[in-house]
């Protein structure tokens, strides 16, 4: 690791910043003191003029090694008094920080060296302000343009300017330093991006120019006596201009096997998401295609609901709105997102399929911030607004108008009654770091889905629809957290967070589900460096809450041939409870660092109140950085997962059934080709079991625990990070996931999808223009023939006879997706348009079988056609 | 599980919003070839009546339906079992009575052949079974019926019945000989000549409760239908095949404007007509579930032999002032120059077992 801390004190005297020197007047009566913040009353009488101190030899205080171990920052705020001979006559401490701090700037302090307050040209003693800043940056210390007063030849002027659009940045920090240090001066860039520095030493010097949203630039210039220096700097805007976040986030050693991260720069930015940053999971390795509009998470062959989706640690159950359409979650206010397809830290529970953590971004501190976006399926508003010092809140919200469309496209008469569809979602968070070792994060959340149709008389064909079909779903959630650095070996995080949740879903009249649900979840996690080598993580969590649900409907289908595994029995069920359920869970997890091995042992035991089942997860990871670019890594471990909630139910399922189980085994290694460039192949063998399935024809008890299942592959992928101008992933998985019911066949897994390649890139070509294109090429999913079917005389339909489960295969699957944008950079605010292209070349590609009243005739149901997406940004 | 309701429910949305312009396949409503349209149960002490009595018997009627006007039973065999039904929760129904044929140990079935020598079972294998060996039928738990010309038979209902339900399996044969084979997932099938036709169905008998007050059919023969405002009077096959089958050459065979002028049949333009169904207030009877006052829904079902219905079913509720509704009917593109009969069936179910069929014919002329 590269040397962590410096510590710097940024001089604030005769700096921007506000600073009071005030003169101690031997002589009060004829002198008044002086003070930068007062404002002199009446005509000012004819004194003669006085100047500040300056300081002429800075001392570099010693960082205090606990806070330094401990990552701890500080400002200690000192009173100087400087003699008339510029040396420091007394120094007290105004504002302490603790933690050894205050010592070091005294003693630092006590030995800087100023050149006095002088009152016309006398020398006098003079009081100041001092704000010493311990930061763990490594930056040298820099003197202003006006206290650099050395002897200089020549000069340097310049302008600062936007690479793409060549329009001046103002406020541009321009830092020139003397390559032997000797010499440091900054300045800002004025409204026209022009910067000047005179009286320059000759030499060669190294300038950098660092503003927000553009990456930073250095040059070396060569000053020479008597000679002005005129250069252009020309900046590019960062790789994500949206990305306000100063802070840097450097990756903890890994717990888990594999972690696939997409950070910010990327999030929005790839081909055929709409600028949706949850759906850029769908082109990592190991993710199989979901199928259209259904926005399912399948990972490893695993099922949709075996793999559990997190927001800032939460877990959530629905990721997007309408089921695929859009997330759930404004794309501005995300960080990150980690995907772990399996073998994950014992952290992370009650799930035997992958984890997919989406990671909010921190508020901007520093400044009101907004977005607009305008696009033909939603409008959203973003807003960014610091609050005091180290305190900011975020606020988004956003609502569909594709009510609007809907009702425009049918006709009056169609419907007797309709609503939506719509969406709607916010989200709110304030964050603050309440002190240098707290931080404290509030959040809510909520979204809404709402679509209702009402039919008077039975809609075309499809009489089962008579009365309309109407769903929707709403969540409300509040998050607190607390993260605490307790020492400088021990980190605290506390979590809580509360919510209700209510789901309605009508078909007719035949079908009505009503699920409402109070979740409750709360962690606390311990981290505690025993040493430099080993690490000890300790933690609970729990997920809990009351709920009821009503079912009115079919007995659910558990047809074992692979039928729909839906509310489409023959007899009318009626159902309705009031349930509590309570998951807690302890972990503890093990680091240690045996260089170049490092092993993370964990262990999770899980509790489900309804099963009255205990569960023990044990867990191993292993890395070995065989050279510093190539990485060998492993991993094994058991998962559990409860059964569903309705499995459990006596009418339609097994109270007696016992959580699914699965082990995890997986090998591979990573390549860092370059800085921005890595390589990852790796193979993963799943062995499912105790897996819930239904009875033979679907007899009492309706579910057991008599399934097992298979799953491997191996997972090939590239990475090309967005240091630059591109940015892309290029990934293949060739996988198996199998099933087995009872004691019939192996047959293979609804979502087995054995070829998936997905390349996608996105360039910026300059002058705000950029595009990017993903193209996915994957196998088609299996399905169940339906060799017959039953003239079903009691409710004049039929009754489909399915054929070998999972026999056939749809086509393969074929997309381009592509993605333009411009964007315009005016004073103060930015304009983008975006062009989204979904399915570029119209592919028509198979999501399924639509069949005709009694199952004889079918005919390919294809998904998206060609969608063009365009929209509109604004940005302050 | 709502998670992924709500995703199916949201992917089909999405699905038909971008693709349902293309979807063309056979709708329900259009008569192309044999079908069956329902069942009726008939007591014989009052046809009028919808739950057998366990201990007595009761007769059951398929109605069935041929493209072509004159097409007689004649040409049917059909292949019925009587069962109880499996308390399972699939969508195809099984006997209780088939799970005494599986090893339960493996859950496998045991092939049905080895108890009784053959793989495949036809109507005129089983009758020569009962001849010749009645002591292996006797062996099966389940009783074939064998039906030869219109599928109405009648069945005994047990004494003491397991459920307060009964079970029909079988398989109706146009052209073709009925056959039973358990290999087969559809249980049932059929030997069909050129032409020919198999149509598995399922029936559930329900039973009378003797807490409960009797089910009666829902009626058609006293509704009012009208074409265009038009009364639209009840006409019978026999009368139209008099009418239309009276010409010497096949080019005029089908003159149903024939029917027309003799006032048979109603004539009527080629272009979109409206049909509209009046119904009785007393064919919704109300009734109790858990002590609650419910009344019946009706569902009625329509087809056509020519033309396109905008719908293929209709729903007719209590609650609602005018028990009846209108109907859209759009001509087909060719009409030939002596007219197109055109028959229009309907069928009234009440979700409770009851049932009932009407038939309404017109001659669209060009």
């Amino acid at each position: 690791m590269a040397r962590l801390t410096v510590c710097i004190a940024v001089m604030m005297l005769l700096a921007p910043q506000p600073v009071e020197a005030q003169p101690i007047d031997p002589a009060p009566k004829s002198e008044p003191a002086v003070n930068a913040e007062s404002e002199p009353k009446g005509p000012p009488p004819a004194q003669p003029e006085i100047t500040p101190p300056r300081l002429l030899e800075f001392v570099e205080a010693t960082y205090p090694k606990s806070a330094r171990e401990a990552g701890l920052e500080a400002k200690v705020e000192l009173e100087i008094t400087i003699g008339p001979d510029g040396l420091v006559s007394d120094v007290k401490v105004i504002s302490p920080a603790g933690n050894g701090f205050d010592e070091e700037a005294l003693e630092a302090a006590k030995r800087f060296r100023f050149e006095p307050a002088k009152r016309g040209d006398t020398p006098v003693a003079s009081r100041i302000r001092y704000g010493y800043i311990f930061e763990m940056r490594e930056v040298a210390p820099l003197q202003t343009e006006q206290e650099a007063q050395a002897p200089s030849l020549g000069s340097m002027e310049g302008k600062v300017i936007d690479r793409d659009d060549e329009e001046p940045i103002e406020k541009v920090e321009v830092i020139i330093s003397l390559n032997d240090g000797s010499v440091s001066r900054r300045t800002l860039t004025d409204n026209q991006g022009n910067f000047r520095f005179e009286q320059l030493p000759e030499g060669r010097y190294q300038v950098t120019a660092i503003v927000q949203q553009y990456s930073a630039f250095s040059a070396e210039e060569q000053i020479r006596s008597d000679e002005v220096t005129s250069v252009i700097y020309r900046l590019e805007l960062a790789t994500d201009p949206y990305a306000f976040s100063a802070t840097a986030r450097i990756p903890p050693p890994p717990r888990e096997v594999t972690r696939r991260t997409i950070n910010r720069q990327q999030l929005t930015r790839i081909a055929g998401t709409k600028g949706d940053p949850i759906r850029t999971v769908e082109v990592l390795p190991g993710v199989a295609r979901p199928p259209f509009g259904s926005g399912l998470l399948i990972v490893r062959g695993s099922r949709p609901g075996d793999t559990q989706p997190l927001f800032e640690g939460l877990p959530v159950s629905l990721l997007y709105h309408f089921g695929g359409l859009t997330s759930f979650v404004n794309s501005r206010l995300l960080d990150s997102i980690d995907f772990y397809p399996g073998n994950f830290s014992v952290r992370y529970g009650r799930k035997q399929g992958g984890i997919v953590e989406v990671q909010a971004a921190e508020p901007e501190f520093e400044r009101f911030h907004g977005v607009a976006d305008i696009n033909l399926v939603d409008a959203s508003l973003f807003l960014e607004v610091p609050i005091v010092k180290d305190t900011g809140v975020v606020a988004a919200i956003r609502r569909s108008y594709i009510d609007f469309v809907f009702e425009s496209l049918f006709s009056d008469d169609t419907f007797s009654v309709m609503a939506a569809p719509v969406y709607w979602d916010y989200q709110v968070m304030a964050s603050s770091r309440v002190s240098s070792r707290d931080k404290l994060r509030l959040m809510a959340f909520g979204a809404s889905d709402r679509f209702e149709i009402l039919f008077e008389q039975p809609s075309g064909e499809q009489q089962e629809v008579t009365g309309g079909v109407d769903f929707s779903n709403l969540s409300h959630r509040v998050h607190a957290t607390w993260n605490r650095r307790a020492s400088a070996s021990l980190d605290q995080d506390i979590e809580l967070a509360a919510g209700t949740r209510e789901f309605h879903f009508g078909f007719g009249r035949e079908i009505d589900v009503l699920f409402k649900l109070v979740e409750i979840y709360g962690r606390a996690e311990w981290r505690y460096r025993l040493s430099r080598r080993v690490t000890v993580i300790g933690g609970l969590d729990l997920l809990s809450g009351p709920g009821e649900y009503s079912f009115y409907g079919p007995r659910p289908d558990r047809n074992q041939s692979g039928g729909p595994d839906g509310p489409l029995g023959n007899n009318t069920l009626e159902l309705s409870d009031d349930f509590l359920y309570f998951y807690p869970a302890v972990y503890l997890e093990s680091n240690l660092d045996l260089s170049p091995v490092r092993l993370v042992l964990g262990t999770r035991v899980d509790y489900f109140n309804n099963l009255q089942e205990f569960a023990f997860d044990p867990r191993l990871s292993a890395h070995y950085s065989l050279t510093p670019e190539v990485t060998l890594k492993a991993g094994v471990g058991l998962f559990t997962q409860p059964p569903e909630g309705q499995e459990t139910v006596e009418e339609i399922g097994n109270p007696n059934l016992k959580p699914n189980r699965a082990l995890h085994l997986s090998a591979g290694c990573e390549y860092q080709v370059v800085e921005e460039v890595s390589l990852g192949l790796e193979g993963y063998f799943k062995y499912l079991f105790e897996q819930v399935v239904p009875t033979a024809f679907g007899q009492e008890p309706y579910l057991v625990n008599d399934g097992i299942g298979r799953v491997y592959g191996v997972e090939l992928a590239a990475k090309v990070e967005p240091s630059g101008r591109f940015f892309g992933y290029l990934s293949y998985t060739l996988s198996r996931s199998e099933r087995r019911e009872r004691d019939d066949s192996w047959a293979v897994f609804d979502f087995d999808q054995p070829h998936i390649l997905t390349a996608s890139g996105t360039y910026r070509l300059g002058r705000g223009w950029e595009a990017g294109l993903t193209f996915r090429l994957v196998s088609g999913n299996p399905y169940t023939p339906i060799v017959g079917s039953s003239y079903y005389s009691n409710e004049d339909r039929y009754i489909p006879i399915w054929g070998d489960q999972n026999s056939k295969r749809s086509r393969l699957f074929h997309r381009l997706d592509l993605r333009v944008e411009k964007l315009w950079t005016f004073d103060g605010w930015k304009l983008a348009v975006y062009l989204d292209v979904q399915n570029a070349y119209n592919a028509a590609n198979q999501e399924g079988l639509i069949y005709d009243y009694r199952f004889r005739k079918s005919q390919v149901l294809t998904g998206l056609p060609i969608l063009p997406v365009l929209g509109v940004r604004g940005e302050i | 599980m709502i998670s992924r309701v709500f995703a199916v429910v949201a992917a089909a949305f999405f699905i038909c919003i971008f693709t349902a312009c293309d979807i063309d396949l056979p709708r329900v409503s259009e008569i192309t070839d044999t079908r069956v349209l329902g069942t009726r149960i008939e007591l014989p002490e009052d046809p009028s009546l919808v739950w057998p009595i366990p201990g007595e018997s009761a007769r059951i009627s398929w109605k069935v339906v041929f493209p072509a006007l004159g097409a007689s039973t004649d040409t049917l065999e059909s292949m019925f079992i009587v069962c109880t039904p499996a308390p399972v929760s699939v969508t195809t129904p099984l006997c209780l009575e088939f799970f005494s044929l599986m090893d339960k140990r493996k859950g496998a079935q045991q092939d049905l052949s080895q108890l009784i020598g053959v793989e495949r079972l036809t109507c005129a294998d089983l009758e020569q079974a009962k001849r010749e060996r009645p002591e292996l039928l006797e062996a099966l738990p389940i009783d074939f019926l064998c039906v030869e010309g219109e599928p109405s038979y009648e069945i005994e209902i047990p004494e003491d019945p397991a459920q307060d339900e009964l079970l029909i399996l079988g398989i109706l044969c146009d052209k073709g000989k009925a056959f039973v084979d358990i290999t087969r997932t559809a249980f049932f099938g059929c030997e069909l000549k050129k032409g020919g036709q198999e149509i598995p169905v399922v029936f559930y008998v329900p039973l009378q409760d003797e807490d409960d007050p009797p089910n009666h059919h829902p009626r058609l023969d006293n509704a009012e239908f009208r074409i265009n405002g038009r009364a639209w009077p009840q006409v019978l096959e026999t009368d139209l095949l008099k009418y239309l089958l009276d010409g010497d050459s096949n080019d005029e065979r089908f003159d149903c404007l024939r029917a027309v002028d003799e006032r048979a049949v109603l004539g009527v333009a080629a272009e979109n007509q409206v049909f509209s169904l009046l119904i009785e207030y007393d064919s919704l009877e109300e009734y109790r579930v858990r002590g609650e006052r419910q009344s019946e829904e009706l569902t009625i079902a329509h087809y056509a032999t020519s033309g396109k219905l905008n719908r293929d079913s209709s729903i007719i509720r209590s609650e609602w002032e005018v028990l009846g509704f209108d109907l859209e009917w759009e001509p087909p593109e060719e009409i030939p120059k002596n007219g197109l009969l055109t028959r229009v069936f309907f069928t009234v179910r009440d979700g409770r077992g009851g049932f009932d069929s009407a038939m309404r014919a017109f001659c669209v002329t060009r």
